[in-house]
């Protein structure tokens, strides 16, 4: 055993160890590692050893996301011993900054420069679809652990490049019949002007339109920085809807919503959304101000099913908060990775044999029974409606309804 | 006095020949020593170099601010995108270089001749906000305007280019060949703009960067030679910004927002400015420095910080110029 | 030939005029001084000339072309060039690559990219030979900045004269310099004024009745007095005006 894998071990293992570290001295074991690899280049004995490349944002404002996916697969690789197929798993994460040309190169080095066997991680549609050709002419795999751009499972759509978390479309589409047939049939709908923002506004418009519904008035506020969201808000006072859809995620969904808040509205007109305006790592600044809200997602912290009843409680035993659904997708990313290289036994060139597990995939995850979609290579996952409640004084997102399984349509019939 | 100066000038320009000779030799010779990743490296740091001469000549030699000078970045990559990508939103107009390249050279001049006619006459910090506010509204259509620019997603498919002379065909799809080309136009760009900031044209740049008010006395239509260096380093600008996308076989709005034209400015200011070579050093530590050191800390862009604060204070002639200065220092 | 025409030519800044209703032909050959005291729109004056300022009303003629409206570097071009108060160099550059930006101007080659030996050889020798002839040879290789500033003002004219100009203007040429500098500077302008025409703004009387062969007499932006050196110091107007308080003229 090397003194990288030694490393490794040790890391993975002690929680005490802040990601920070594990990622300084993960670099300095893939420098030892590129050094050994460039000193014996003629070597044929290779160690039995897997490498996962990680690439995730650890700086700009999607940090905290690429923490909580890094988080959620340090469980999962504790749990299998970070042993797969019979080898050691090495994780080497890099910092893709939230920029598609610092992605490609760290991508590259990944790739090329320590050898990794696949690549994970992604959290910006931006980053996946710069990456995209790179993977797709290199045939290499990509298992995109959260970004959700549409295009990915559609008219982009490569062999080598799976996902793992979402597609934009999925949890809104269900949502808008759903928002239609027990909320209101007038929407007022905001996202912020981004192709994330508008993936998510057109399902749910479809969906909410094809149900018979009406909108009445579509705002898209400027991205990254929405600024001061008064005139939004003030827009939709003037509007008089029976209802707002909004998609907003980080410091916007925290403004957006409190502002909701503070000009009255959230009592008289009720706000349907994303799932990821209300989700757990935004809950807490939102605090009151998001009582009430309806939000559609594939996952929620108050799902019971064991898997997820057994995840929550490690989460938060390790870290000291709550979970969320990128923790969960970077958990699920991982088993799926692991299986995978279980499955053509440690051999990454095995193509084939890779594709051919990832059609198959089917397991009961934290966000319930899961699978992955031979045509859209997006998952499989049930949609819940939640319901920010106050319960025991802490706010949380509960489960009020099950809208069933769906996945990406695998093109844009659907919006 | 005359002649020496003269034979100094001779002497200056062979020495000039023999290490452009010699980088070229290095250039070509490298691939076959070093792994295919290390070649992306070079790729980038050369497409980032000639990026940063381009806008040294503005800065550097005419001393022009400019804060937005992305947008021609971002245009020559999302023209390239346009000419020829097997995204839906492409014309497919040609893959050969011999088309696409001059029309890329002629959209971006074009579009650096009308922003530059009215940038030129502001001044100083107003001439870096105006610059600036024309990249972002660039920026800002790039991604609204979703149907034509793909929005914030970017375009996906941008091909390499071949090049068709007859029934003669060069493919620069591999990377070793997308290497060699981009090699060929890096030094292509270095001798022209080489030529350009040391021709009589380059005396009339620094003179109008040295005392603007003086050109005009001495009957220099300073605005005409301002917009000139304007598009000049717009289209060299443009292209590298069309290899880039070629490269990555990709564009997004992040090729035009302004930290792409800070990128730049720190790498003309580090390496030194009015020098050509200085911003070639800049771009290599740019692009290297988070390569070496983000594995090791995240805060990589703390620590290129506090060396920008170094030079800034210390060494105002960025790395080149403090180098060249020691030397002739110890000559004297 | 070379003829400045100026009709009631008036420049104000705000409410207060500068210079009111200026009428002036400038005609003959040799060294033309404007004087006057502090504020009475001597510089003014030759801003408006060389197109640094643009005139309220009235107009200026170069041989009877219009130019009041003309941009700097076309009044430039056209023949005009002048010489800052304050010296107005290219710092950062040496002696002789001063005098060559003024040549490529005057050779017009500004623009080329490319540039033959034999041009540059042309270039050079001329520069030298101005350089020489300015006395400032000595200097060639030296940035701007480590000259003394009796150099620098001297330099400032060697660079307009360069441009091989048909009138130049001189803004206090000899203020703030050494007497040595004074009169080889007295000398130089001599020299230039035999194959252009000089007009001079100035303040030290030895300098003006050196050189003179005509005088306009400025006060309060409008002219109190016109005629030779000796006119001058005969007209009683401009004794009570001017020369009787010789002792506050020079500030």
């Amino acid at each position: 055993m090397t003194t990288k894998s030694k490393l490794y071990k040790t890391l993975l293992y002690d929680k005490q160890f802040s990601r920070r570290e594990v990622i300084k001295l993960s670099g300095a074991g893939a420098a030892i590692y590129g050094l050994n690899s460039l000193l014996s280049s003629c070597n044929t004995s290779q160690i039995p050893q897997t490498t996962i490349g990680l690439l995730l944002p650890f700086s700009g404002i999607y940090a905290s996301l690429g923490e909580s996916i890094y988080n959620g697969m340090r469980i999962y690789f504790d749990e299998i011993q970070n042993k797969v197929a019979g080898n050691n798993l090495f994780i080497i994460a890099e910092d893709t900054e939230m920029k598609p040309d610092v992605a490609q190169q760290k991508a590259r080095k990944l790739i090329e420069q320590d050898n990794v066997d696949l690549v994970t991680g992604i959290v910006s549609t931006g980053v996946l679809y710069g990456l995209r050709d790179y993977f797709h002419n290199n045939k290499k795999f990509l298992i995109c652990s959260n970004a959700g751009g549409n295009k990915i499972s559609r008219e982009m759509k490569s062999p080598y490049i799976w996902r793992s978390s979402f597609s934009n479309w999925q949890p809104n589409w269900p949502l808008g019949i759903w928002a239609y047939e027990n909320v209101a049939t007038k929407v007022f709908v905001s996202a912020p002007d981004y192709g994330a923002g508008h993936n998510m506004v057109d399902a749910f418009s479809n969906s909410f339109q094809s149900a018979g519904g009406k909108i009445i008035n579509k705002q898209f506020t400027p991205f990254p920085s929405m600024g001061d969201p008064a005139p939004y808000i003030t827009e939709i006072q003037q509007s008089r809807p029976q209802m707002v859809y909004c998609f907003y995620s980080g410091s916007s969904a925290v403004s957006f919503i409190n502002a909701y808040h503070d000009f009255g509205l959230s009592n008289d007109i009720p706000i349907v959304c994303s799932g990821f305006t209300v989700e757990e790592d935004v809950l807490p600044a939102q605090g009151s101000a998001a009582l009430g809200i309806k939000s559609g997602l594939h996952w929620a912290l108050s799902l019971d099913n064991p898997a997820n009843i057994n995840f929550v409680k490690k989460y938060k035993n390790l870290y000291d908060h709550n979970a969320n659904v990128f923790a969960v997708q970077g958990y699920d990313t991982a088993k799926i990775i692991a299986e995978m290289i279980n499955e053509v036994q440690g051999d990454s060139d095995n193509t084939n044999g890779m594709i051919n597990y990832l059609k198959q995939v089917n397991f009961e995850s934290p966000r319930g029974s899961f699978g992955l979609d031979a045509n859209s290579q997006n998952p499989t996952q049930n949609i819940y409606v939640r319901e920010v409640k106050e319960i025991n004084g802490n706010l949380q997102n509960v489960v009020i309804e099950n809208l069933g399984s769906f996945t990406d349509p695998g093109n844009n019939s659907l919006g | 006095m005359n002649l020496k100066q003269h034979s100094i000038e001779k002497n200056i320009l062979s020495n000039k020949i023999i290490l452009l000779s010699i980088s070229i030799t290095i250039m070509l010779v490298l691939p076959t020593v070093s792994n295919n990743y290390i070649i992306s490296l070079l790729i980038e740091i050369l497409i980032f170099s000639i990026f940063a001469m381009s806008l040294d000549i503005l800065i550097g030699y005419t001393g022009l601010p400019s804060l937005g000078h992305s947008a021609f970045f971002g245009l020559g990559s999302y023209i390239i995108a346009f000419l020829n990508s097997t995204n839906a939103i492409a014309l497919n107009v040609s893959q050969n270089i011999l088309i696409t390249l001059p029309i890329v050279i002629l959209a971006t001049g074009i579009m650096s001749f009308v922003i530059g006619i009215i940038a030129i006459r502001a001044k100083g910090i107003y001439f870096l906000m105006i610059t600036l506010a024309f990249a972002q509204m660039l920026y800002s259509i790039s991604i609204r305007w979703s149907s034509v620019t793909g929005g914030s997603d970017g375009i996906t498919g941008i091909l390499r280019p071949n090049l068709v002379i007859g029934s003669w065909m060069l493919q620069f799809d591999s990377r070793i060949s997308f290497y060699y080309l981009v090699v060929a136009i890096f030094f292509i760009t270095i001798i022209l703009l080489n030529q350009i900031v040391n021709s009589p044209f380059g005396n009339t740049l620094q003179g109008i960067k040295s005392n603007q008010q003086r050109m005009l006395s001495l009957g220099y239509n300073v605005n005409w030679y301002k917009t000139a260096s304007f598009v000049i380093s717009g289209v060299v600008a443009g292209i590298s910004g069309m290899l880039l996308a070629q490269f990555y076989w990709f564009t997004s709005p992040e090729n035009i927002y302004w930290t792409m034209s800070g990128q730049a400015l720190i790498m003309v200011v580090l390496g030194g400015n009015a020098t050509l070579i200085g911003p070639i050093i800049g771009a290599t530590l740019m692009r290297l420095l988070p390569n070496v050191t983000s594995s090791i800390t995240i805060y990589w862009q703390s620590y290129m910080g506090l060396i920008l604060i170094a030079v800034v204070l210390y060494a105002r002639n960025g790395i080149v110029g403090t180098i060249s200065k020691i030397i002739s220092k110890n000559h004297e | 030939m070379n003829n400045i025409q100026i009709k009631k030519l008036s420049m104000c800044f705000g409410n207060m005029f500068a210079l009111e209703k200026v009428s002036l032909n400038i005609d003959t050959n040799g060294i033309h001084t404007i004087i006057g005291p502090n504020g009475a729109g001597k510089s003014t004056l030759l801003k408006l000339i060389s197109g640094h300022l643009i005139p309220s009303s009235g107009s200026i003629y170069l041989d009877s072309k219009e130019i009041t409206n003309l941009p700097i570097y076309t009044r430039a071009k056209l023949g005009i060039s002048c010489t800052y108060q304050h010296t107005n160099l290219f710092d950062d550059m040496t002696t002789i690559e001063n005098i060559k930006i003024a040549l490529q101007q005057q050779y017009d080659i500004g623009y080329k990219i490319t540039q033959n030996k034999l041009s540059k050889l042309l270039i050079l020798d001329q520069a030298t030979q101005i350089l020489r002839r300015f006395n400032l040879d000595d200097y060639m290789c030296q940035n701007t900045n480590t000259l003394s500033y009796g150099h620098q003002k001297i330099l400032e004219i060697a660079i307009s004269f360069a441009t091989k100009p048909l009138v130049l203007l001189l803004d206090e040429p000899t203020s703030g310099i050494s007497l040595t500098n004074t009169k080889e500077m007295i000398n130089l302008i001599k020299q230039i004024s035999k194959t252009t025409r000089v007009i001079l703004v100035e303040h030290d009387m030895d300098v003006i009745f050196n050189l003179a062969d005509t005088i306009t007499v400025l006060n309060h932006g409008k002219i109190i007095g016109q005629g030779t050196p000796s006119e001058i110091q005969k007209n009683p107007t401009i004794q009570s005006y001017y020369l009787g308080h010789y002792d506050n003229i020079i500030t």
